[in-house]
């Protein structure tokens, strides 16, 4: 990983493309536009043109740069090992430095890096869901009477949840038995704690049956990737540093073993983006090296803590397991969360064609190109639904939402957790956990 | 101007969403896979979804006179899609529907966008196999592969794209369609204008549906890996397999230096001092390829190899990534990678790598070759970078020599890549003066102002 260099330093990177296409192959962009601006191909040769001055940067080149889900089929495709989304970022980065970003997503990013803000705006937000929002007539979820944030009026999103996950806990969560032999702290990330609230619960629950003290500092923040991935890295540094100064004195306080997410994104925030994106400033790369060392998935991070050796009560249901991008090809993590699955007594598992494919959402490009997406969503709504499952699970709060609309536009009735949700209520079946 | 002209009738035809212009949008288009070649941005990209789209734009192209180039996946080696003298970029990924599996007449009839790969997806069911297969089956195009006549690893037994192409329609120069061929296993009906439009390289007429052959799936397989410390006796082997009345599916050559590449790139457990691998695959009725993969190993011993056998499908596996990754090992090594498809009959393998191999020497140049030894086909892949001048001079005498040479063994200067742009000045070499009036003659016929793919295969008369 090199991301976030300048585009110069990007250089080497795309002498390596040979310019065969079998990017094409895989991208999801590109099975939908059929445009080769839309693939790995097409925007590696824009940056080669931008850096060789036969293109000058402007809005028209930094949208076709944002026409990437950073999902890294494409590379993991790619006979010449081309790191094709840090090019793809550098060239964003360089852009959105030289011409500014649209208006509005300026505008999004200062409201995000604002931590009060985004907390009350959120927060307030729960309580007046209701003014601004459909509830839909089925299912879940609410369209918006007004598009909020540029949003797309038609889409399904989840409601927010009355109470944030870290408000649900103290920031010391001792074990159950009260003797802790492993302590982790927990970064949420914002969809969790302001939606799947659920997801945390679980996941904070099972860690603690199984002898793990969860920590929840308090003052954590967004972990900055919708707004370093869309190339403002200014704003991206400041949050980083805000979250790297809170986790840095959580573990000087606590001595802490690991750090964990439930979220594609925030744990290759944490785990390859931090220390990449401060690289120019030594003291703060140092200690966010020292947490990328600590970072890790709930997934593994569970059975770790030797959680499929717990008693478990059966759960008569059919489910499936869509592989976040970043997890899956990001961190790695693939296995543990089937693992997990497929050891809940009554569980019978079933996967799905292309389990890895991107499901569209990508953060804000689900929100800035929602026709575009909406297409992505729809095969991965139409596999999920060939399963037959009754239940799709995955590992990123992202992709849930993503995959709920998806499901919601396609009028299927199949339910979304994060498959330690299923291991939290085998947990109660088998009174592991008791409410 | 007149191409502008062009372009907003194209827009009123397909609406602004099918007609790209953007600067961006043009940058994207403006290349394709080969490496070392001039590039050129096109004035517009138009994607059609209709065969009556295709008429309407060549209408207007003949009207305006503006440059077509029809175009698939961009993925041909040979300079083939780039638009050099400006105009516009017809490109038929949106065509990609495959219209009609017959299984009773063992056909199938698909819109000229369809992937290769996803046309044995879909016959996979029926048990048959659409065989011509080049490194590129899950992005290349059913109409680039045909244009370009691709071949392929399984060339030797089950030959290339012509010999699987049935039937055409074809969209003229001046926007008039016809039909050739059928669906029939015989059909002397007039010249055979299959054969002429496959192949051509989107200089005469653009393909708009290909009717083709499908054959049953082989049951079986068996890979082998040979090894040389000496190249006659890889030649020989060869050789000998053939004279063993094998024909094998795959016949693989890998030299020293594509050896050791790969090697160094992905620990494939190749040995670095061997001068020459064979890879090897028959295929057929299980006990056919039982009877048949010991013939070969018995020849590779005979001219002394060391034979390893894949037991399991990992190993098979394991051998065929070993061959898959020739290419990309030798592109990470520089910058630039110029692949050739120079081709010699069977026979002269081995003196034509020692040929390239001193060719090699004299201009002081890294050149790995590997290719389809069993028909002849190998592609030396020099590497170098194309920022540097004073050495892509070294690489284009290099070439030029390499040509020479395999004209002059009876070979060909393109096995499956094509002509394009990249390889028209030597065409002289191989078809003559004479020869080359008669490609000229044939695209003045069909396409008398030079409006498909110009500067491409045939150069105007200036
Ligand atoms: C890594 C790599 C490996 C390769 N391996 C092989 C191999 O093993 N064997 C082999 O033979 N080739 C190989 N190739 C070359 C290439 O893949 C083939 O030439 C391929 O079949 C081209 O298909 P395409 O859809 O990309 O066509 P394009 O490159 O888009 O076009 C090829 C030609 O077809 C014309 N054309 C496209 N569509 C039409 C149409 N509708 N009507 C008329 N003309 C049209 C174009 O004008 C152009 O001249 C390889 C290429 C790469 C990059
Ligand atoms: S990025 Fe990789 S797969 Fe795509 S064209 Fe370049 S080398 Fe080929
Ligand atoms: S990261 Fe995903 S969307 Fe972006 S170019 Fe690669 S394959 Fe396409
Ligand atoms: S990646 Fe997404 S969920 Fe995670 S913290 Fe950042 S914005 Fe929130």
């Amino acid at each position: 990983m090199a991301d976030y260099k300048t585009l110069k330093k990007a250089g080497e990177l795309m002498q390596q493309c040979m310019k065969c296409g079998n990017c094409q192959a895989v991208c999801p962009l590109y099975m939908e536009t059929m445009h080769e601006g839309a693939v790995a191909r097409g925007k590696i040769r824009l940056a080669v043109d931008v850096l060789e001055g036969r293109l000058q940067p402007t809005h028209g080149l930094l949208d076709k740069f944002a026409l990437c889900l950073t999902c890294k089929a494409c590379e993991a495709n790619c006979p010449c090992g081309v790191h094709c989304v840090d090019i793809i970022l550098a060239a964003r980065a360089q852009m959105a430095e030289t011409v500014g970003l649209p208006m509005i997503k300026q505008s999004i990013f200062k409201g995000l890096k604002l931590r009060r803000m985004l907390n009350f705006g959120l927060k307030t937000g729960a309580l007046f869901q209701g003014v601004a929002l459909k509830r839909r007539s089925e299912g879940k979820g609410r369209t918006m009477r007004v598009s909020v944030m540029g949003m797309d009026v038609r889409r399904v999103i989840p409601d927010l949840a009355t109470t944030p996950a870290r408000d649900m806990f103290e920031e010391y969560n001792p074990a159950h038995s009260g003797k802790g032999k492993m302590r982790a702290a927990f970064f949420t990330g914002c969809v969790n704690n302001f939606i799947y609230t659920d997801t945390c619960k679980a996941i904070v629950e099972v860690l603690r049956a199984n002898d793990v003290d969860v920590i929840i500092p308090k003052a954590q923040h967004c972990c900055g990737a919708p707004v370093f991935i869309n190339g403002d890295r200014n704003i991206g540094r400041e949050m980083a540093r805000h979250n790297i100064d809170v986790f840095t004195a959580a573990d000087q306080k606590y001595n802490l073993d690991h750090i964990f997410m439930a979220c594609g994104t925030c744990v290759c925030s944490f785990a390859e983006h931090y220390p990449h994106l401060l690289e120019n400033d030594p003291e703060y790369q140092r200690k966010a090296e020292v947490l990328a060392k600590k970072t890790i998935d709930a997934n593994p991070l569970v059975i770790k803590a030797g959680g499929l050796e717990k008693p478990m009560g059966t759960i008569e249901r059919s489910v499936t397991y869509h592989d976040s991008c970043h997890l899956a090809r990001g961190m790695k993590v693939t296995a543990e969360p089937r693992q997990i699955l497929r050891s809940i007594p009554g569980v019978k598992f079933y996967e799905m064609t292309n389990p890895a494919r991107c499901c569209g959402g990508a953060g804000s490009f689900s929100l800035t190109h929602y026709d575009l997406s909406k297409q992505v969503t729809a095969k991965k709504a139409a596999d999920i639904s060939q399963t037959g499952a009754q239940t799709a699970t995955t590992g990123c709060p992202g992709c849930r939402m993503t995959i709920e609309d998806g499901l919601a536009q396609a009028h299927l009735a199949v339910d979304t957790v994060h498959p330690i949700k299923l291991l939290y209520e085998s947990y109660k079946l088998s009174g592991v956990i008791r409410d | 101007m007149s191409v502008q002209q062009a372009i907003r009738e194209m827009e009123t035809l397909l609406g602004k969403e099918r007609v790209l212009t953007t600067i961006e949008d043009l940058a994207c288009y403006a290349f394709d896979a080969t490496a070392d070649m001039p590039s050129h941005r096109p004035d517009a990209i138009v994607l059609p979804q209709t065969t009556e789209e295709v008429q309407a734009i060549m209408r207007i192209a003949s009207k305006h006179k503006t440059p077509i180039y029809p175009r698939g996946a961009g993925t041909n080696l040979s300079g083939g899609t780039i638009p050099l003298k400006g105009g516009v970029v017809v490109t038929f990924q949106r065509m990609n529907k495959i219209l009609e599996i017959d299984a009773e007449n063992l056909t199938a009839t698909v819109q000229p966008g369809v992937v290769i790969q996803s046309l044995n997806t879909a016959v996979a069911p029926y048990g048959l196999i659409y065989p011509p297969d080049p490194g590129t089956v899950s992005t290349a195009t059913m109409a680039g592969s045909t244009a370009e006549c691709s071949g392929g690893l399984r060339g030797l037994k089950y030959g290339v794209t012509k010999h699987y192409i049935m039937g055409l329609e074809v969209v003229l120069a001046n926007g008039e369609k016809f039909r050739c061929g059928g669906k029939t296993v015989k059909n002397v009906t007039a010249y055979d204008l299959v054969k002429l439009f496959t192949g051509s390289e989107g200089t005469l007429g653009i393909i708009t549906e290909l009717i083709v052959k499908l054959i049953p799936a082989p049951e079986s397989r068996k890979s082998m890996l040979a090894i040389f410390s000496d190249l006659d006796d890889a030649g020989k082997a060869i050789a000998g397999i053939i004279s063993a009345k094998v024909i094998p599916a795959t016949l693989e050559i890998m030299d020293k230096t594509t050896i050791q590449t790969v090697e160094s790139f992905s620990h494939a457990g190749l040995p670095t001092d061997a001068e020459a691998v064979l890879l090897i695959e028959v295929d057929g009725i299980p006990e056919v390829v039982a009877k048949e993969a010991e013939s070969v190993e018995e020849v590779c011993k005979q001219f002394k190899g060391n034979v390893r056998v894949a037991e399991t499908d990992k190993e098979r596996d394991q051998l065929w990534a070993a061959r898959r990754a020739a290419l990309p090992a030798l592109a990470q090594k520089s910058p630039t990678t110029v692949l050739e498809d120079a081709t010699v009959p069977r026979s002269r393998i081995p003196e034509m790598l020692r040929a390239i191999r001193q060719i090699a020497k004299k201009y002081d140049l890294l050149i790995g070759t590997f290719g389809h030894a069993g028909d002849g086909n190998l592609h030396p892949t020099i590497l170098c970078d194309e920022r540097n001048e004073e050495q892509m001079k070294r690489v284009h005498k290099a070439v030029d020599e390499i040509f020479r040479v395999a004209v002059d063994l009876g070979g060909t200067l393109s096995g499956e890549h094509g002509i394009g742009m990249a390889k028209m000045k030597y065409l002289e070499w191989e078809l003559g003066a004479t020869g080359v009036d008669v490609l000229r003659r044939i695209k003045e016929a069909l396409d008398p102002e030079y409006l498909l793919n110009p500067g491409k295969m045939v150069a105007g008369r200036n």
